[in-house]
């Protein structure tokens, strides 16, 4: 139900938009409105590992690397869009995708570098989620005419509003193990919050908080203007380029390791930076 | 429809998400500190030192771990609202049991290694008996958004009944058992008991 809000609201702003548009189009150039098909590589490596607020090897103790992984990912999208092109080729797009991401995390402690020196206590868990989010794109730029016309280099970049509409956190997990063979009790070892999507991220003590990542969009695309397979339909090709600015994490996994005696250990997370490389055709309609 | 019309909707649909929660915390014990006090002399004990049993009290001091956890942020919650000026915490990490281990000869029924944690009178502000501590321990608490302590059970004193049969060293080790079965530990300094 709550997709279906999100995505009549953007079917509205769509046609809102195409209508002031086309007003004016004779004038001052043209509209197309695409279906859009794209796949994105999800560079994920470098959004997980210690905190960067926590001393590393702090208390003479070293700090586990590779305590937290995560596996870059693919994820795919289908959306609508328009493209107003001026006369001088100066271009607006404006379009929405919804688009399904399925992320996976490799949690690998190892206690002896956790502050249980000599244990062999070791403990692997996956993390799995699959991010449903609608992305609303605003961008402009240049279309570069070539081949007498029959075909156009897109240059654009702008804005992507990734607004994720599920989500779900495990409000907080405490990790026994048992790192001495030879005592009767276990260890409190870890404490781990995993939360994704449409959370609020772990310490945000404000109550107010809107569930929308800012990223930045580029994107590269050869329109064929005259294609023999659609029948004189456009036909766009290209490559989108995504990141996240700095401070929009919503894909949050929280991992505080707990040392011998319940002294709190190192932080880890996974921050979605959604550094992606996409993969799109579009067909005008 | 003119281009007014999304944004309508769009402050429309933002408008029902807004409602009042409390902020969610997630604790465990992270520590508890036990002392040694003198009730005649109102100080602590210092190792060696010699305390009448009837003045003799151990006070312990509980300290806790607390995460913030994660709010859904659509309809029908509050993440979009101003906060209720409240915090819940919520004890992750169930106390089962508390033993008081006598690491020396206590007297002829409590040997170095057993448990007189039955011979016991806890004073707490919620009930004086070990069922009614652990209870107080594991219960959800709530506070006011600037003093979330003001409810949460954070120290406790008791009383050991049981007089040693001669003024003799001895040692405590106080166990938290959890039902997760770990455990969290303090011991008392040595210091001297008389009957």
């Amino acid at each position: 139900m709550k997709v279906l809000s999100v995505i009549i609201l953007c079917c509205l702003a769509h046609t809102a938009l195409a209508q002031d548009a086309m007003r004016g189009a004779v004038k001052k150039g043209s509209l197309h409105w695409y279906v859009k098909l794209a796949g994105d590589y999800h560079f994920n490596e470098n959004d997980t590992g210690p905190s960067v607020d926590n001393e590393p090897e702090s208390g003479g103790f070293r700090r586990q690397e590779d305590l937290l992984t995560a596996k870059d990912a693919i994820g795919s999208r289908i959306g609508i869009g328009l493209q107003r092109i001026t006369r001088y080729r100066m271009f607006f797009l404006l379009r929405s995708d919804v688009k399904f991401l399925r992320h996976s995390l490799l949690l690998n402690y190892k206690a002896a570098e956790n502050g249980y020196p000599g244990s062999s206590y070791t403990l692997q868990e996956r993390y799995n989620f699959t991010e449903y989010a609608l992305n609303l794109h605003l961008a402009m730029g240049y279309s570069l005419l070539v081949a007498h016309g029959k075909g156009a280099v897109d240059f654009a970049m702008g804005a992507n509003l990734h607004i994720p509409v599920v989500g779900e956190s495990n409000k907080g997990e405490l990790i026994h193990g048992q790192t001495n063979n030879n005592s009767p009790y276990q260890d409190a070892i870890m404490y781990v919050q995993t939360g994704w999507g449409d959370q609020k991220p772990h310490g945000n003590t404000d109550g107010a908080y809107i569930p929308i990542n800012v990223l930045a969009d580029f994107q590269v695309a050869y329109t064929f203007n005259q294609p023999a397979v659609f029948s004189d339909r456009k036909l766009r090709i290209g490559l989108d380029l995504g990141v996240a600015g700095e401070g929009n994490y919503l894909n949050t996994v929280e991992v505080t390791t707990i040392r011998a005696n319940r002294e709190t250990g190192n932080k880890y997370k996974f921050k979605d930076l959604h550094l992606s490389l996409g993969f799109f055709v579009a067909v005008e309609i | 429809m003119n281009a007014k019309t999304p944004v309508l909707v769009c402050l429309l649909l933002l408008g029902t998400t807004v409602a009042c929660n409390d902020k969610d915390y997630k604790a465990y014990y992270k520590s508890a500190e036990i002392t040694v006090t003198d009730l005649f002399s109102q100080q602590v004990v210092q190792p060696k030192d010699t305390v009448s049993h009837n003045n003799l009290q151990l006070r312990v001091q509980l300290t806790k771990e607390r995460h913030l956890v994660t709010n859904n942020m659509w309809a029908g919650n509050a993440a979009y609202a101003t906060s209720r000026d409240r915090n819940r915490v919520t004890i992750i990490e169930k106390v089962k049991n508390i033993k008081l281990i006598t690491l020396n000869d206590y007297n002829s029924n409590f040997k170095a290694g057993d448990d007189i944690m039955d011979s016991c009178y806890i004073n707490n502000v919620y009930r004086n008996d070990e069922r009614g501590l652990i209870s107080s321990m594991n219960e959800q608490t709530y506070g006011d958004v600037y003093d979330y302590e003001i409810s949460e059970l954070g120290m406790f004193e008791f009383k050991i009944e049981a007089r040693p049969d001669a003024a003799t060293i001895q040692r405590f080790a106080l166990v938290f058992e959890t039902e997760a079965g770990s455990a969290f530990t303090d011991t008392t300094i040595s210091f001297i008991v008389k009957p």
